[in-house]
């Protein structure tokens, strides 16, 4: 075997790495999402026959389908990411450890299938305690402890791809700050000549890549207190210490997948309307605030009710959450309408899928920045405005954008290409599921309808919110088809004859 | 050699260790206030460290793998003091107490000697640790928790809004000094005037926080 032989292997090796990536991805959706449809139906049986689930699966099926919709962002993210790698910064495909990645998440999801379905873990996605210590009956210890090694093994499986990210992006740029676009700067011409100037997909990443690291380890400390706690029931676990500790890893991980799908954006933007978008400096400033904010304090508006937390904090923890938004709304918006408007570019369906994405983006800030103003969050913690906001970003924001990324790099990872409607009609039952879906979502939440609640007519439910759960099921079914139209279409192009 | 050295600096980091162990109100203010101690007292003593490992530095700029192991020594060192059981232990008893600041004095030599041969991916890892850090003990101390016995409970609090608040100034501080710091490193080079400033300045900072 010569080394053209070689480089065709693994070319071939890592096309087929990356498909299985995205299908694992897609399966995820499909299955967090008929779970989603169930709780939902659950809810809605409840005010006119009888739940179908008894609580406790409720919880745990709502678990499930948190984590498992984290998990096909985190899945199809990174795989996405390990294209963009050797893409963009030019590296010898390190396929040993893509392979190794795809297996820590893949043994990650089987623990959570275990832990959810037949442990009957349902603590939740934040998994706050002392619930996962302290069960009550609800399930068995080996539950929370299959549960928890599950979320640990995802945060490893990511620290990889951070770290090699992170090496990758050195090597190539000629430092971190290189590849944060921080030489934009500086007052002096560019430090490395030899290096091409900052990417602004590479800047995404990396941001996400860094503060990754940093929420990984609090990741490891917030969990490595519980397991403490489960092997030694004497030591005490203070509820307040491990809340923070709680949100500094969950809340950043989250926000940095969106960090990340957002390099999708500032890589196909131009791509399709043959329009240059570079790092300069407001964008920088912007990104460099958003990693402070959302990266490292925001995380304190989930204790805007916590009466412990003092003033100075919850105030401060609105004025991060307000400063968060820049980017995406005031700066990668704008940057993208700016670059659209009078371009003359066809909409492909990855430009549809981003510019949809971008919309839903807008609303989810606003959503966001309502709820962090100490006001409202009066009136809206806990109820299902929350996830209404963070479904804007997730369902319909970050997965868009990777729905977009499939959708161009498709043909170069499978080398085929096909003609079909199946996209339009995956971006139109996107939209109409999807939209119907957060609509709903957002009205239970102003009505006051509390988040994590299997059966509201257990207590006196506000009037109206019946109608609200009803309709929003066939929206959910629809959002649903749609994305089975997309698997379809997927696996047609794979298994697709033409060239 | 030697003349590759620059007195006044030297002179300026003792004394400004000296101020920081020997002034009276900022042992009184320390003594009293956990914030004040491990923020502002310990500050002013990594601080004639690092101006004293710079000019180190120029004398014997060590290799990359022992500038690792000196940065490794340096976080150990200042990680170690932050443990609730050493920190009280220094509170309670003056030997320890030495030992812990003089402690804090060399992480600040070493941090210097280390930096001009680490690359920016170990530089950034130092950052990272020292977020983590923070978000730790500002995990730990937001709800008004006492893991220090040698203070009241209202001092955790006040420490954890300190830690939140100066986090993005530890992100920030790091990714903008390359591209600042040569610009400030000239001016202090051909500007002796500067060290005197300088003190005047942090004198100013103290007697402004010893009035709020």
């Amino acid at each position: 075997m010569n080394n053209s032989d070689v480089a065709t292997k693994y070319e071939e090796g890592f096309r087929k790495l990356i498909m299985r990536y995205w299908l694992t991805a897609l399966a995820l959706i499909l299955l967090g999402g008929v779970m989603g449809i169930l709780i939902r139906t659950n809810q809605a049986a409840a005010f006119f026959t009888a739940s179908f689930l008894d609580p406790s699966q409720h919880y745990s099926f709502m678990t499930f389908h948190g984590v498992c919709m984290v998990g096909f962002i985190i899945v199809a993210l990174i795989g996405t990411g390990w294209l963009v790698i050797v893409k963009m910064l030019n590296v010898a495909i390190p396929l040993k450890r893509i392979e190794l990645v795809y297996w820590i998440l893949i043994a990650a999801v089987v623990l959570i299938v275990v832990s959810t379905f037949v442990g009957k873990f349902a603590a939740g996605f934040p998994t706050l305690p002392p619930l996962p210590v302290l069960p009550g009956g609800g399930w068995p210890l080996w539950a929370s402890w299959v549960f928890l090694s599950g979320i640990l093994l995802i945060g490893v499986g990511a620290l990889i791809f951070f770290i090699e990210w992170l090496l990758a992006a050195h090597k190539a740029t000629g430092g971190i700050g290189e590849a944060l676009g921080l030489s934009v700067f500086a007052k002096e011409s560019n430090p490395h000549p030899q290096n091409p100037p900052t990417s602004l997909a590479i800047l995404a990443i990396t941001a996400m890549s860094l503060t990754g690291v940093y929420a990984i380890l609090m990741g490891v400390y917030s969990l490595g207190n519980i397991f403490i706690r489960l092997l030694n029931p004497a030591f005490q676990l203070d509820a307040m210490m491990i809340k923070n500790a709680n949100w500094m890893f969950g809340h950043t991980l989250a926000n940095i997948l969106f960090w990340g799908t957002f390099a999708i954006v500032y890589l196909l933007v131009p791509a399709y309307t043959g329009r240059e978008w570079r790092a300069y400096r407001l964008l920088v400033g912007a990104w460099l605030l958003t990693i402070v904010t959302t990266g490292l304090t925001a995380f304190l508006h989930h204790a805007l009710m916590d009466f412990a937390i003092p003033f100075q904090l919850i105030l401060f923890a609105q004025i991060s959450t307000y400063i968060s938004g820049i980017p995406w709304a005031a700066v990668s918006v704008y940057g993208a309408l700016t670059r659209v408007w009078g371009c003359g570019t066809e909409w492909k369906p990855a430009l549809r899928f981003i510019y949809l994405g971008l919309f839903c983006f807008v609303i989810g800030s606003t959503a966001a920045i309502i709820d962090s103003t100490i006001g409202f969050n009066r009136v809206l913690h806990n109820t299902l405005w929350v996830p209404a906001h963070f479904h804007s970003y997730m369902m319909m924001g970050s997965a868009l954008f990777l729905f977009a990324a499939i959708y161009h790099f498709l043909p170069d990872v499978t080398g085929k290409r096909i003609n079909s409607k199946l996209p339009s009609v995956h971006f139109w039952m996107t939209f109409i599921g999807g939209l119907g879906f957060l609509l709903t979502f957002y009205l239970a939440g102003l009505l006051n309808a509390p988040r994590r609640f299997a059966d509201f007519t257990v207590a006196r439910f506000p009037a109206g919110l019946e109608s609200i759960i009803d309709i929003s099921i066939p929206f959910g079914v629809v959002y649903w088809l749609g994305q089975l139209v997309f698997v379809y279409y997927v696996l047609k192009t794979i298994f697709s004859r033409a060239r | 050699m030697l003349e590759k050295l620059q007195i006044p600096e030297i002179l300026f980091a003792f004394a400004l260790f000296a101020f920081a162990v020997g002034f009276p109100t900022i042992e009184e203010l320390s003594e009293h206030n956990l914030t004040f101690h491990m923020t502002v007292q310990h500050i002013i003593l990594f601080l004639p460290g690092l101006i004293l490992g710079a000019q180190l530095a120029k004398l014997a700029a060590p290799k990359k793998a022992v500038s690792i192991l000196l940065a490794i020594v340096a976080v150990v060192l200042m990680g170690f003091w932050h443990l609730p059981r050493a920190w009280d232990l220094a509170y309670n008893h003056e030997s320890i107490h030495i030992l812990m600041h003089v402690s804090f004095f060399i992480a600040g030599v070493l941090v210097s000697l280390s930096l001009p041969s680490l690359g920016s991916l170990l530089k950034w890892s130092l950052v990272v640790l020292l977020l983590v850090f923070s978000s730790i003990l500002a995990a730990n101390t937001i709800g008004g928790r006492q893991i220090y016995q040698s203070s009241p409970a209202s001092q955790h609090t006040q420490l954890a809004i300190f830690m939140i608040f100066t986090m993005p100034v530890m992100f920030l501080a790091p990714a903008l000094t390359p591209l600042y710091l040569p610009r400030l490193a000239n001016f202090w080079i051909s500007n002796r005037l500067s060290v005197y400033v300088g003190s005047l300045l942090i004198v100013a900072l103290l007697v402004g926080i010893l009035f709020l």
